[in-house]
């Protein structure tokens, strides 16, 4: 049908309207693909003729539904306007033919028709189109609701763009965070060498985590296994893991330095680099496989739990967490360990889950459950992540350590 | 995190309840300027109703030591209970700042 309703005004040399959202990555929008679907000859021409004087030089033309259907295909315009009572394909079938098609689920697609009843109105919307002009048609009115229709559908697609690049990197950044965890063949390696075992899961609540934790040997009988957990978590508190990782991977082990020297160490280090609100809580545990003793030094980490002759018990320990004051100093618990007992040291989302002031796990309800979790080592992380999966529905707040240490039974004089 | 104030004289209470999170950040800078300004030799944080802390929460203690040390005023956690007192224990804030556990004990 034809039909166009045009004054001076509509062709007015005005300039198409600078787009506000440059910052977002939508920019001019005259070089935009524009699919124009209809079968008069005289519309099409007033419809060009209109947008190319504001500024639209990227338009295409097709003479019915059928044509303009392979043509959107072929071309993928940014945005379609398409006439609704045409012969060989309607422009209701225009629109349920583009949007079975993934790539033309968003496209715009703006129907115009001159005759605007309500129910119709409903058909054109329930076929598919975005939007609806009437007849005769509005130089400005067609122009207002293209720019609008074109920022949307490139906001959206510099939205996804973006999202799709942090994604990525994210991803790529996860991946380096998983290497500086203890490799599958350092921990074989370990094992071997000493009368030790290990289970261990670790779980970032947003990609990226502020927990880090390593076990490294000390000297032929002892190891160092130590757990941090950074302030808050997420981007910030992830690349303070990679400070404290490198800190200690440069420095060479001293067999001799206490685990609380070790702490204060540590803690120096993270005053100096570390901006002041942000810290790190860390639990060292140096076990002596020879002189069967266990030392704890802590840094306001979770108190670790010793299970020894089959009970667990929580470790009293206590300490100001690293990075916040240089005065800060570290004590030591040492314990008995002997072949058959265990060390686990875990994150604070373990005993904050689902809420700090009403946990599934306190540390003293902790101990009961872990007596009662009879299975084998290896499987123990994953029973009490399924135990808290059961109490947080949308997930952990919080990034999730469990490393489980046990001391091989019967494997003792092979130290 | 709810808060309100109390301002007398060289006396600043701050009474926080609720949870004091990584989202309250804003608030609890804003609250130290508020001490700051106010000139204060004492200020108290009770926290006989804060019923949970986190890390991001003592952090924000942190900031507040620090600004009581190079602005001049006392700081004290008064009634601190529960998971807030565990917490507090665990961290040796004790050796930061002066707290005052809750009597009940709890």
């Amino acid at each position: 049908m034809v039909g166009s309703l045009l004054t001076k005004s509509d062709f007015s040399t005005t300039p198409l309207p600078a787009s506000n959202l440059r910052e977002l990555g939508v920019d001019r929008v005259g070089d935009a693909r524009v699919l124009l679907i209809e079968d008069s000859s005289f519309a099409r021409k007033t419809i060009t003729a209109i947008l190319s004087n504001y500024g639209f030089d990227n338009l295409r033309c097709a003479a019915d539904g059928a044509e303009g259907v392979r043509m959107a295909i072929e071309w993928s315009p940014e945005v379609i306007i398409t006439d609704l009572f045409m012969p060989v394909k309607s422009g209701f079938d225009v629109c349920k033919d583009l949007r079975r098609l993934p790539e033309f689920h968003e496209t715009p697609i703006i129907v115009q028709t001159s005759s605007d009843t309500p129910a119709l109105r409903g058909d054109v919307f329930e076929a598919g189109a975005s939007d609806l002009i009437t007849k005769p048609i509005n130089a400005r009115e067609l122009l207002s609701r293209l720019i609008v229709h074109l920022e949307r559908i490139r906001l959206i697609d510099s939205l996804k763009a973006y999202r799709n690049q942090m994604r990525e990197e994210l991803d790529a950044a996860k991946a380096m965070q998983m290497e500086l965890l203890p490799a599958d063949n350092l921990i074989a390696q370990l094992e071997q060498t000493y009368p030790a075992r290990f289970a261990w899961h670790s779980q970032p609540c947003q990609g990226l985590a502020g927990d880090i934790w390593d076990v490294r040997a000390l000297d032929e009988n002892s190891i160092r296994l130590w757990a941090a957990d950074f302030t808050g978590h997420g981007v910030r508190s992830a690349l303070n893991t990679f400070r404290l990782n490198t800190f200690v991977r440069t420095r060479e082990v001293n067999p001799n330095q206490s685990p609380e020297d070790w702490l204060a160490s540590l803690n120096v280090f993270l005053c100096d680099v570390l901006p002041l609100g942000q810290f790190a809580t860390l639990l060292c545990c140096d076990i002596d496989f020879a002189a069967g003793k266990v030392k704890f030094a802590s840094a306001g980490a979770p108190e670790p739990v010793l299970r020894r002759a089959g009970r667990h018990e929580l470790i009293d320990i206590s300490g100001m967490p690293i990075g916040i004051s240089k005065r800060a100093e570290f004590g030591v618990t040492v314990r008995d360990m002997g072949p058959g007992d265990s060390i686990f040291a875990y994150s604070d989302a373990l005993t904050e889950t689902p809420s700090a002031d009403d946990p599934l796990f306190t540390p003293e309800n902790l101990v009961c459950s872990l007596d009662a979790l009879t299975c084998d080592l290896a499987s123990k992380p994953a029973r009490l992540l399924s135990r808290l999966m059961e109490v947080s529905e949308k997930g952990l707040d919080d990034d999730l350590t469990l490393v489980f240490v046990e001391w091989q039974e019967g494997a003792r004089e092979e130290v | 995190m709810d808060l309100t104030t109390e301002h007398q004289g060289n006396q600043f209470t701050a009474f926080l309840s609720g949870q004091l999170k990584y989202q309250d950040n804003t608030e609890f800078r804003r609250l130290i300027e508020e001490i700051n300004a106010a000139k204060v030799r004492n200020c108290v944080f009770d926290l006989s109703q804060l019923t949970a802390i986190d890390s991001a929460g003592l952090g924000m203690l942190v900031i507040a030591s620090d600004n009581s040390e190079t602005h001049g005023w006392e700081i004290v956690l008064r009634g601190v209970k529960g998971q807030v007192r565990k917490v507090l224990d665990l961290s040796r804030f004790d050796k930061l700042m002066t707290v005052i556990p809750d009597p009940s004990g709890e």
